[in-house]
């Protein structure tokens, strides 16, 4: 048993996928404010590798870094039943990518910076909608 | 606005106040054989708006009177399954985003290269011909689904759910012949050509889309 | 005489003439008998000389007639009364100087005739001592009254012996009440009794010291604590006997209220002095450190010991101190300058440049001569910094607004090129796929080309336009004719009104007085103006009609006015019509009403509008005519 899933009996957890330090040290203050608990992935691929069981409430993801492999990425969430509790936050926010993240299911594409209140409320609402299971890999 | 196409034959809409461009887009339309009609603002549209015609919305956002988003907010309201594109000059990323959240096909900003427009044209047609074929045969399921009588709508359903007809029969307190009969009849009424067909005509309606 | 006889006088002549005092003997009448060698020097007689003569001569008037009265009396009577020991009386020189004598009588009787021995002692000095001794005594009781401290004289039992006026005022009593009084029982405060008892009896007692400096309350007749600092010392008597104790008091009590309070404020202005963010500090008449607090040592990064006794002058900065130093010069002069003030560089034990404001005022001494000069010093570096942080930042700001306007123009001016863009771009591809399907009408394709120049001049027309706002700043003014300018402009907008199916009529008053203005830009405005009259139109979707007209509301001003006959401005827009940020055509004409009334405000002019009572909107502007000019 390790201590993310018994972390995880508590709620359904906000997963970050975010590389950045300074990004994930602003997000953990902002979501010091929700009661589910948070857990960090360094990567899409660290976080599809270890996500399965995982009873997920919110997906962040940093779409500055997943770059071109976003497509990929959102489409694997897709599979699993995730995109929908998705929100891509981008810097380096432009429409195509938006609108392609939208079209794959996912809940929000947020440019940032956004001030707290309104990227929580986003959260929030994602949240609300209910925890979804995370699926098995598909093949 | 005459109807001279076929109700089946796609046609694409294209809403936008500068004359020039919605002349030019129905010239783009014309060259790759897709009909199309121009409207010069969304209030004209509306007012010619027929739910059985299909095809897409090419949708200007920005245009004077209503602005595009209002007028997808109109057809959300009366449940609207033409797939809209939003043609813009300048839009933003929230804009997008919240036009997609709110059901458009997609976005795309002017100008745009020709055949990404029609790529994605003739993607949103196809999708609103798969909708429309699936919404017509969740109503025809439907009307079949109306001719059944009340007991063997319940037959129906606990076949749908499983039950082999012993159970069934158990269930309703009938024989397990009387059931048999009920199950022949929902099959021919539902023109299920396999049990497999039947259960998938139901989830249909269970699941729409 | 016998040899007994003889020798008993001679020893009787060598004892007199060896007595050290005067001695005199002289019969019943008062003559002088014998005078012996110290009543020689004594009165300035000779023996032979008073033999023989009256006592008197040896007395000033008027002990001498009163001498006369003595012996009558004595003869009389028989009674001497003058016998005795010790008694003053004035002798009198043979100059006739007079002096203080002690005289004293004794009766002998030889041959049953009385003698009168006088015994005579020269009193002068004793009694001059006497005499400084009184007037010792009474400057000193003087001195006693005089004082401005309490003395306090008290007896072993600590009783008053002694209490001076100053005592008496402090106290409260007469000196007569004090007297013999219980002095630890009647003046001290009861708390303090016993221990003021103890002290005194270690006094009394000897082990104390003689000098004793303590301060204590006393209690006045009024019941009042007054603050008394004491000198005490014990009294002997010849054998070396303690007899008392004497004391002077200072009533201290204002004094230490004073001082207390002094202290206080000394104190204070201390704290104040050592804790001012100011940096503050004293300088001597030649600009040496004297004191400085804290503050002074942060600012110049420096310890006190770093800077006391340290030219001032040294820690300004080298371009300021010419500066510096006259202003401190100033503060020295004999006139009472006022404190001045001025900014200037100071230099830190650590190099660094610091910008202070430095104010300085001089102390002076009761002849008014300045003694020394008090320096203040704030440092205002960090608010030149942010000075120039927010002039950076009022900068930046404006640059800002300045992009947000260009981004408003920009989003403005990307609408207006995007749409003929992708009209153009648009035209081309399907002119392409037109051709590549070889089915090509001539017409068709020449149409589309046509079309397609038309945009591309609708695009060079806002590069243009975005031109013109560039060089707004430098426009060229001529004198236009509004009518001619308007004929220009309708001409140039024809395409657009024909497409739309409306018309335009002019109403042009004739012989209008010429405008100043920049044609371009005038023309821009009629040009927008009318643009905007077409959406209107356009918008509700019936046959437009336009009306521009000119005309003269006074001698010195033009007005054009454009009115169309589409839905008017509608309530919402009536606010922010020329707003760039609000528009209800989201095709960029709000851009152009904004800009067009910045047309009309460089010329002199307003940009107005209205909405018509019979429908649509009618916007018009004024212009200042030359007419005057001309």
């Amino acid at each position: 048993m390790d201590l993310q899933t018994e972390y995880l009996q508590i709620g359904p957890a906000v997963c970050v996928i975010e590389s950045d330090p300074n990004m994930n040290i602003q997000l953990d203050k902002l979501l010091a404010y929700l009661d589910s608990p948070v857990l960090h992935y360094l990567s899409a691929e660290i976080f599809l590798a270890e996500c399965e069981g995982i009873e997920v409430g919110c997906i962040l993801a940093d779409g500055d870094q997943l770059g071109a492999q976003g497509a990929q990425f959102i489409e694997e969430l897709s599979q699993r039943g995730l995109s929908g509790a998705t929100i891509i936050i981008a810097r380096h926010a432009n429409i195509d990518d938006a609108v392609k993240a939208l079209q794959r299911g996912v809940a929000d594409y947020i440019e940032i910076p956004q001030p707290d209140r309104l990227l929580l409320a986003k959260i929030r609402q994602v949240i609300s909608r209910g925890a979804c299971l995370s699926g098995p890999r598909p093949h | 606005m005459k109807k001279d196409n076929p109700a089946d034959k796609p046609t694409v809409f294209i809403v936008d106040d500068d004359e020039p461009v919605r002349d030019s887009l129905k010239m783009l339309m014309r060259s790759v054989g897709l009909s199309a009609e121009t409207f010069s603002g969304a209030a004209e549209f509306l007012e010619a708006y027929d739910p059985d015609r299909p095809g897409c919305l090419v949708l200007d956002i920005r245009m004077p009177g209503m602005s595009g988003m209002e007028l997808q907010e109109k057809l959300n309201e009366v449940h609207a399954i033409l797939p809209i594109i939003f043609i813009t000059g300048h839009g933003d990323v929230p804009m997008a985003v919240k036009a997609i959240q709110y059901g458009a096909a997609d976005f795309i900003q002017k100008p745009f290269r020709d055949q990404d427009l029609l790529d994605r044209i003739n993607k949103a047609i196809e999708q609103d011909a798969s909708n429309r074929a699936q919404l017509l045969e969740t109503r025809d399921i439907e009307e079949r689904l109306s001719n059944l009588t009340p007991r063997e709508k319940e037959v129906l359903e606990l076949i749908v759910d499983g039950r082999p007809n012993k159970v069934i029969a158990a269930d309703l307190e009938v024989s397990q012949r009387t059931v048999e009969i009920h199950r022949a009849r929902v099959m021919d009424k539902m023109r299920a050509s396999s049990l497999a067909h039947l259960v998938r005509m139901v989830m249909r309606l269970r699941n729409p889309g | 005489m016998t040899d007994e006889e003889n020798r008993s006088h001679s020893s009787f002549q060598a004892l007199l003439d060896a007595a050290v005092d005067a001695i005199i003997v002289a019969n019943a009448k008062g003559n002088i008998e014998t005078f012996n060698r110290a009543a020689e020097l004594m009165f300035g007689y000779s023996e032979a000389e008073v033999i023989g003569q009256n006592l008197k001569v040896l007395m000033p008037e008027p002990y001498a007639r009163e001498h006369d009265r003595y012996m009558d009396n004595y003869q009389s009577t028989g009674v001497p009364r003058i016998i005795g020991l010790g008694r003053e009386v004035t002798g009198r020189h043979k100059s006739g100087r007079v002096f203080p004598a002690e005289l004293s009588v004794g009766k002998a009787t030889t041959d049953d005739k009385p003698h009168f021995v006088g015994i005579i002692r020269d009193i002068s000095e004793r009694k001059s001592i006497e005499k400084a001794l009184l007037v010792e005594r009474d400057r000193a009781q003087n001195y006693l009254d005089l004082a401005d401290v309490i003395l306090l004289g008290l007896d072993t039992s600590g009783r008053v012996t002694l209490i001076n006026r100053r005592g008496c005022e402090v106290l409260g009593y007469q000196e007569s009440e004090l007297l013999g009084k219980d002095w630890i029982n009647t003046c001290i405060p009861a708390n303090k009794r016993e221990s003021a008892r103890r002290q005194f009896d270690q006094m009394i007692g000897g082990t104390k010291s003689w000098h004793q400096m303590s301060e204590a309350y006393v209690l006045n007749r009024f019941g009042a604590r007054r603050l008394i600092a004491w000198r005490n010392a014990v009294l002997r008597d010849s054998q070396g006997k303690i007899s008392g104790t004497l004391s002077s008091g200072d009533d201290v009590t204002v004094k230490r209220q004073t001082e207390n309070q002094l202290r206080l404020r000394e104190e204070e202005l201390n704290l104040i002095f050592e804790n001012a963010p100011l940096g503050t500090m004293t300088l001597d008449l030649t600009g040496r450190l004297l004191t400085l607090n804290n503050a002074l040592c942060n600012l110049l990064s420096a310890t006190q010991d770093e800077l006391v006794g340290y030219s001032f002058i040294e820690a300004v900065h080298k371009e300021d101190q010419d500066a510096v130093q006259s202003l401190l010069e100033g503060l020295t002069g004999e006139i009472y300058p006022p404190a001045t003030s001025m900014r200037c560089r100071m230099v830190t034990r650590t190099g660094e440049t610091i910008h202070v404001e430095l104010s300085a005022g001089a102390v002076h001494d009761q002849s008014e001569r300045p003694e020394f000069l008090i320096v203040q010093i704030q440092d205002f570096t960090d608010r030149v910094r942010s000075e120039d942080e927010a002039a950076e930042l009022r900068e930046r700001l404006t640059h800002v607004a300045r992009l947000s306007t260009l981004g408003e123009m920009a989003a403005g001016i990307a609408h207006e090129i995007n749409q003929p863009l992708t009209a153009i771009s648009t035209y081309a591809q399907a002119g392409k796929r037109f051709l590549a399907q070889n089915h090509v009408d001539v017409d068709d394709l020449s149409e589309t080309l046509e079309l397609m120049d038309r945009q591309a001049q609708r695009a060079a027309e806002v590069i243009r336009g975005l031109r013109r706002l560039v060089r707004q700043k430098t426009t060229h003014r001529e004198h236009l004719d509004c009518n001619q300018l308007i004929r220009d402009v309708v001409k140039l907008a024809e395409t657009d009104i024909k497409s739309d199916n409306t018309h335009i009529d002019l109403q042009l008053t004739p012989d209008l007085p010429n405008v100043a203005a920049d044609s371009v830009q005038l023309q821009q405005v009629i040009l927008n103006l009318i643009r905007n009259a077409l959406e209107a139109i356009h918008d509700v979707g019936k046959k437009g009609n336009i009306l521009i007209r000119t005309d003269m509301p006074s001698p010195d001003w033009i007005k054009i006015t454009v009115q169309d006959n589409g839905p008017g401005v509608s309530e919402e827009m009536l606010v922010n019509v020329f707003s760039p940020f609000r528009t209800s055509k989201e095709a960029g004409m709000g851009l152009g009403l904004s800009i067009s009334r910045s047309i009309a405000n460089a010329h002199g002019g307003e940009l107005k509008f209205e909405n018509n009572s019979g429908g649509g909107a009618c916007f018009y502007f004024t212009l200042p005519s030359v007419a005057s000019r001309d």
